[in-house]
C-alpha cells in the first residue's frame, strides 16, 4: 500500500474516532448513553440501522460471495421489506408507548421475569458472539496488508473498537454511522466504476454482464421450491421474513437504533427507508461481485486467494504438487480467456448456436478449474490440516488491493474499517444496554444513580468487547463469515421471534407455557443444525412455530396461570 | 432514567408523503414486488 493510501486510511480512521469522541463528550447521562435522548430524526436513524447491519462483513465477504457462488445471496433479502411494514404497524409503537430501554424489557411487562432472562440470554449470547466476527472481518485486512499474525490482529484491533465504543456511546455511534455510510457507498461506487475501466477495452459492461450470466453468477432469482437449497426465492421471502422480523425487532442492537427516534413517526419512517434501500443495495453489492469475477476472467487470479496460506503451503513439503496445479490452472485459464472473447464476438453478431457451443466449453472449463482448486485446497489442507481452506474472504480484497488506483485503495479500506467499527461499537453498546438494563439494573441495583449505570454501562462494554475478540481469535475456523454470522443469528432468531410474536398477538397465552415452548424450540433448533441438512434459514420459521404452537398447546391443555 | 417527558409520539402522525401510513406500506411493498420481478427478468436476460 503506498504512502498516500496510508495517509488516507489513518486521516479517516482518526478523524471518525475523533469525531466520535467530540460528539459524545456532554454524555453524562444512562438515557443518553444508550438511547441518545430519543432525538434523532429518521434519517440518521435509517443510516444507523442500515450501518450496524452492513458491516465491514458486508463489504468483504457479500462480493466474495457473488464471485463464488453468484448472485443467488440476494434472496436471503427479500423478506426484509415486509419485515419493515409489520415492524412499522407493531413493535415501533409498542415499544414506544411503553418507553423501554430494551426490547426485552416488554417480555416482563407482558409474561414474567423468566420471559425477559431468556430473551435477553439468548441475545447476548448471540450477540457477543456476532461481534467477534465484525472484530474479525477488519482483522482479516490488517493481518494481510501488514503481514502481521491474526492472532495479534485481531486483539490490537479489538482494544482499539473497545476504547472507541466505550468513550462513544449511542450518540457517537448515530452520529458516525452517518458519515460512514457516505463514505463506505462512495467506495462501493468507486469500486464499481475503476472496476468496469480495467475491463479490457473490446469488452462492455453489457458484454461482461452476459459473460456473468453465462458462468452462472447473476442467478439473482430462483422460484424452485427446493428444500435443500439455501438460498431460493420461497427461503428468502419466508425464512427471510421470519429472520429479519426477529433481527429488526428482537435484536437489541437494531431495536435501540429505531429507539433513538424521536417519534413514532421518525422511527417508522427510518424502518420504511431501510426497507425500500436494502434490497438494491445488496443487490450492487453482489454484482459488484459478479464482476469482480468477470474481471479475473481477463486477469489470471491466484489459484487460492488467501496469500498467506498459499505461501505456507508452496514452501512446505507439498510445494511441488501445489505449483504443478497451478500451472494447468494457469494454462487452462488462458484457453478460457480465449473462449470468453470468442463467445462475445459470437454475442455481438448474434449467432446463437456459436454463443450455445463457446458457453458450453467455457462452463466445462470453469468446471475443470473449480475442480483443480479443490484440489489445490486438499493440499492445503493435507500440508496443514489447521490451514484456512475458505478464500471467499479473501477475493474482493485482493482485488482491492492488488488493483484499485493509488488512493482509493485508503479509502476503501478505511471504509471497511471505519464501518466494521461502527457496527462493532454499536453491538457493543447494545450487549452493554441488556447487560445493565435487563440483569444489573433489574436483578442487582434497582436504585443507583445514573452515574452509577453509566459507569457499569462503560464496564459492560469493555467487557463484552474482550469476549468478542475471545470469539474472533477463532472465527477463522467458520468459513464464509457472511454465512456463519447468518446461520448463527438463525439458531436463536427464531426462538425469539416466537416469544415475541406470542406475546403481541396470543393475549391468551402466559409466560409459563410460552418459556417451556420456546426452550423445547431452541433444543430442536440446535439438533437441526447438528443432526439434519435443513437450510439455516428454515430454522427461523421451524423454531418461531414451535413456540407459538407450542405455547397455545401448552395453555390450552394444562392449566397455567393467565398472565 | 425516566424519559416520558420527552416523548412526542402520536400514532396518527401521518407520514410525509400520502397522507397515509398504509399508502406508505403499499408503496414499500410494491417496490418489492417490482424489485422482484425486475431481478427475475434480469437472471433470465443474462442466463
Amino acid at each position: 500500500m503506498s504512502n498516500v493510501d496510508w495517509i488516507v486510511m489513518c486521516g479517516f480512521i482518526g478523524f471518525v474516532v475523533i469525531y466520535g469522541t467530540w460528539k459524545s463528550r456532554n454524555v453524562s447521562d444512562i438515557d443518553t448513553y444508550l438511547r441518545a435522548g430519543r432525538t434523532s430524526r429518521w434519517w440518521l436513524v435509517a443510516l444507523s440501522i442500515m450501518a450496524t447491519q452492513a458491516s465491514a462483513i458486508t463489504f468483504l465477504s457479500t462480493p466474495g460471495q457473488a464471485y463464488v457462488d453468484g448472485m443467488r445471496f440476494l434472496q436471503f433479502y427479500l423478506g426484509l421489506p415486509i419485515a419493515m411494514i409489520i415492524l412499522s404497524i407493531t413493535a415501533v409503537p409498542l415499544y414506544n408507548k411503553l418507553n423501554v430501554f430494551t426490547a426485552y424489557e416488554f417480555l416482563e411487562k407482558r409474561f414474567d421475569l423468566k420471559n425477559r432472562m431468556l430473551g435477553s440470554a439468548l441475545f447476548l449470547t448471540q450477540r457477543g458472539l456476532a461481534a467477534g466476527f465484525t472484530i474479525y472481518a477488519p482483522s482479516l485486512i490488517l493481518s494481510v496488508l501488514l503481514g502481521w499474525e491474526m492472532n495479534f490482529t485481531i486483539i490490537i484491533v479489538g482494544v482499539m473498537v473497545i476504547l472507541y465504543t466505550t468513550v462513544g456511546g449511542t450518540v457517537a455511534v448515530n452520529k458516525t454511522h452517518f458519515l460512514q455510510m457516505i463514505i463506505v457507498t462512495v467506495g462501493m461506487f468507486a469500486a464499481f466504476f475503476v472496476l468496469m475501466s480495467l475491463l479490457p477495452e473490446d469488452v462492455s459492461f453489457i458484454d461482461a454482464a452476459y459473460v456473468a450470466g453465462k458462468m452462472g453468477k447473476l442467478n439473482a432469482i430462483d422460484f424452485t421450491f427446493d428444500l435443500s437449497n439455501r438460498y431460493t426465492f420461497w427461503s428468502g421471502i419466508i425464512g427471510g421474513t421470519f429472520l429479519m422480523l426477529s433481527y429488526f425487532g428482537t435484536d437489541q442492537s437494531q431495536v435501540q437504533r429505531y429507539l433513538a427516534g424521536s417519534s413514532i413517526k421518525q422511527s417508522r419512517l427510518a424502518l420504511l427507508t431501510n426497507g425500500l434501500v436494502k434490497v438494491p443495495m445488496q443487490f450492487i453489492i453482489l454484482f459488484i461481485g459478479a464482476m469482480v469475477f468477470v474481471f479475473f476472467q481477463f486477469v489470471t487470479p491466484p489459484l487460492f486467494f488467501n496469500p498467506v496460506e498459499e505461501a505456507k503451503v508452496k514452501s512446505g513439503v507439498y510445494g511441488l504438487e501445489y505449483l504443478e496445479i497451478e500451472q494447468e490452472y494457469s494454462e487452462l485459464h488462458s484457453i478460457k480467456q480465449d473462449e470468453l472473447k470468442e463467445l462475445i464476438t459470437s454475442i455481438h453478431s448474434g449467432d446463437n448456436e456459436q454463443v450455445n457451443s463457446k458457453t458450453q466449453n467455457i462452463v466445462e472449463n470453469q468446471k475443470r478449474a473449480d475442480e483443480l482448486k479443490s484440489q489445490a485446497i486438499e493440499i492445503i489442507k493435507k500440508s496443514d490440516p489447521k490451514a484456512d481452506s475458505n478464500d471467499t474472504n479473501y477475493i474482493f480484497l485482493t482485488f482491492i488491493i492488488n488493483f484499485l488506483p493509488i488512493g482509493f485503495v485508503g479509502l476503501l479500506i478505511a471504509a471497511i474499517l471505519s464501518a466494521s467499527m461502527s457496527s462493532t461499537s454499536a453491538e457493543l453498546n447494545a450487549l452493554a444496554s441488556t447487560t445493565v438494563i435487563d440483569f444489573y439494573k433489574r436483578l442487582i441495583k434497582k436504585d443507583a444513580d445514573d452515574k452509577k449505570y453509566l459507569k457499569v454501562s462503560k464496564l459492560a462494554t469493555v467487557f463484552w468487547g474482550i469476549y468478542a475478540i475471545v470469539f474472533a481469535l477463532f472465527a477463522k475456523e467458520l468459513g464464509s463469515l457472511v454465512e456463519a454470522v447468518n446461520i448463527l443469528g438463525s439458531l436463536v432468531y427464531g426462538t425469539i421471534l416466537g416469544i415475541f410474536l406470542t406475546a403481541f398477538y396470543m393475549k391468551k397465552v402466559s409466560g409459563t407455557p410460552t418459556f417451556i415452548a420456546a426452550v423445547i424450540a431452541e433444543l430442536l433448533i440446535i439438533y437441526c443444525y447438528l443432526f439434519t441438512d435443513i437450510p439455516f434459514l428454515w430454522y427461523n420459521v421451524i423454531g418461531c412455530l414451535i413456540v407459538v404452537v407450542g405455547a397455545f398447546l401448552l395453555s390450552k391443555f394444562f392449566n397455567f396461570t393467565t398472565a | 432514567m425516566n424519559n416520558e417527558n420527552k416523548l412526542k409520539n402520536s400514532e396518527d402522525s401521518p407520514p410525509p408523503i400520502f397522507n397515509s401510513w398504509n399508502k406508505l406500506y403499499a408503496l414499500v411493498f410494491m417496490s418489492l414486488v417490482s424489485m422482484i420481478i425486475l431481478f427475475y427478468l434480469f437472471t433470465k436476460a443474462f442466463e
